[in-house]
């Protein structure tokens, strides 16, 4: 009696009795790694701050769970200042120079104003939120930059804030 | 006239892609927690043109001011335009740093203790003296934005001052 020489035919073997190799129908993986990618990059894209890079900020740390809204920013680091990635002003060891005769910075007030007639200029509903700045500062700042910088925005008309900070 | 074609559907070979996919997914993920950004509100004060002013008149209701030192010091003090000096006092504290910072939960605490008693309260002053730094603000309205409680087993956030303006001593 001989069990070993005959090859087993199955439901799908050829001719010759060789079983095609098992094939993974990986089609609905796909679809699922797709719609993941898509909301991840999605979710990444609002979430990044490509200005804390430009302007090497160090976020605080915060228990906040407010979520992020992007309006305009002024990103304030230890060295330069930005005005939606547009480069402002400088700081020299966090000590903001240019000021005026008041204490006030002109060159962010000139750009915020800019902004502010630009969107009056497309003759929008004024909404909330054009009067709210995504502040975006470094930890190790002093209060006295950081109020010079909020004290100019508000005379530019900006006097609502939200601070960037990093979540806990 | 016939395509030549045979009826088996073609395939694609998608083990590659899927790799690449994969590869995506892991990077976006880590990438995504090291990048979870939330925000504050707050205001800077402003000149009304109604000559109101923000301090509280109702009874269950007043607005709370608090100084901030470089060394972590604070000093809390309550405002209501219906209340006596006498009365706001006791309402007051000098909370001593610690750790070189601020002295976070029993800031806390005494925030909490002023929000029972007055319910209606949401406005909170933080006058930071120049010193102070960005990092020591952010702490500063974390102290006072809301209370950790757990109810029946589960944490609750109810919130103590929201409404935050940040304004310096006048000089």
């Amino acid at each position: 009696m001989s069990f070993g020489s005959r090859k087993r035919r199955g439901p799908f073997a050829d001719a010759t009795g060789e079983q095609p190799p098992e094939r993974i129908n990986l089609t609905a993986l796909m679809d699922i790694l797709s719609n993941i990618i898509f909301f991840l990059m999605a979710s990444f894209g609002a979430q990044t701050l490509e200005l804390t890079s430009a302007s090497k900020v160090s976020l605080p740390s915060s228990t906040s769970e407010l979520s992020l809204k992007m309006s305009l920013s002024v990103a304030v680091g230890m060295e330069e200042m930005f005005v939606d990635d547009e480069p402002i002003g400088r700081l020299k060891e966090g000590v903001l120079v240019g000021l005026d005769e008041r204490r006030f910075h002109p060159k962010l007030e000139e750009a915020l104003r800019r902004v502010r007639a630009q969107r009056l200029a497309k003759n929008e509903r004024p909404k909330d939120e054009d009067e709210v700045v995504l502040f975006i500062a470094d930890k190790r700042l002093k209060y006295s930059t950081i109020d010079r910088v909020m004290k100019t925005c508000a005379r530019a008309g900006f006097t609502k804030f939200r601070f960037a900070v990093a979540k806990k | 006239m016939s395509g030549g074609g045979g009826d088996s559907a073609t395939d694609f070979d998608l083990t590659a892609l899927m790799d690449v996919l994969s590869n995506i997914i892991f990077f976006l993920m880590a990438s995504f927690g090291a990048a979870v950004v939330a925000v504050l509100p707050a205001s800077v004060p402003t000149i009304s043109d109604s000559g109101e002013n923000d301090v509280a008149r109702d009874m269950d209701k007043i607005t709370v001011t608090m100084t901030i030192q470089p060394s972590g010091k604070t000093v809390i003090t309550a405002a209501n335009a219906d209340m006596l000096p006498e009365e706001l006092k006791p309402l007051g504290l000098v909370v001593p740093p610690k750790d070189d910072g601020l002295d976070t939960k029993r800031i806390n605490d005494h925030l909490w203790s002023l929000k029972e008693k007055f319910r209606n309260s949401k406005n909170i002053i933080l006058v930071p003296d120049d010193d102070v730094t960005y990092e020591m603000l952010v702490d500063a309205m974390d102290a006072s934005r809301e209370r950790h409680l757990v109810v029946d087993g589960e944490s609750v956030y109810p919130q103590m001052f929201p409404a935050v303006v940040v304004s310096s001593l006048v000089k």
